[in-house]
């Protein structure tokens, strides 16, 4: 694998117009969902917190939807190869191993706040 | 240098293209030496940790979310905001499974690991969270 290489590739042009074109549409809810719920979540405990401080729990799982919607990013050059190379799958790595600590950190806290006691 | 000699040139470049015929089930040519169809080496290890690492999240975190919505809403309905977040987790976690179906078996990823453990899970799943979180958001603002 080489180590960073860039390549214009025309995501129409992947295989058939058909299957090009619900390959690139598909990813209009991926990365639009993700980034629609870090915008809104935001807002919301902006909005529910006001001056008081936002809990750790909430920051956490806020961060874990912000990294993903980076994760889901990432991977439209991953599959139509606009950058290949290890640098690129480093940054995936490093990019997935954060959102999924911050996931799985936010969602314990959640729990455990109001359910293990 | 115009996109029908791009083409032309492509076999050339380290771009791996899909196979134009994919199988049906393409778990046969699943590899975990290689990603997009690229030799990993070292990268091997991490790249599969990571993934999986990925996948896991997203099921722990669907555990922890039933708890918690069902432990902080104990007994009342529950609202449609956290439903489809919790569902839209879910969903994303099936899609991160079929993520690495995907990766593996490229050039060769089959049609159903595709489309229904890939694309329309990840779809799914990311409009849910979505959705989610703007009806949080209108609760408080409504």
């Amino acid at each position: 694998m080489p180590i960073l290489e860039f390549y214009a590739v025309n995501p129409l042009a992947i295989g058939p117009l058909g299957m090009s074109l619900y390959f690139l549409l598909m990813h209009i809810p991926i990365i639009g969902g993700f980034g629609m719920a870090a915008y809104y979540i935001i807002k919301y405990l902006r909005k529910f917190y006001g001056e008081r401080p936002i809990p750790e729990e909430w920051k956490f799982f806020w961060l874990a939807i912000v990294w993903t919607t980076v994760h889901e990013l990432i991977e439209m050059p991953i599959l139509y190869q606009w950058v290949i190379g290890q640098v690129l799958l480093i940054v995936f790595f490093a990019v997935q191993v954060v959102a999924s600590i911050y996931l799985i950190r936010g969602t314990y806290l959640l729990a455990k706040k109001y359910i293990v006691k | 240098m115009s996109i029908k000699s791009f083409w032309k040139v492509i076999p050339y470049l380290a771009i791996v293209p899909g196979s134009p015929k994919p199988p049906t089930i393409g778990i046969e040519y699943f590899n975990l030496n290689t990603f997009m169809g690229q030799t990993l080496g070292w990268l091997k290890w991490p790249t599969l940790i990571g993934l999986v690492f990925g996948a896991v999240a997203f099921i722990v975190a669907t555990y922890f979310l039933v708890r918690y919505t069902r432990g902080f809403f104990a007994g009342r309905k529950i609202p449609k905001s956290w439903k489809f977040i919790l569902w839209g987790v879910f969903i994303t976690a099936i899609a991160e499974i079929g993520e690495i179906l995907g990766f593996y078996e490229w050039p060769n990823a089959g049609l159903i690991e595709t489309n229904l453990l890939l694309l329309i899970p990840h779809a799914l799943g990311g409009a849910l969270i979505g959705l989610g979180a703007y009806f949080l958001y209108k609760e408080v603002t409504s």
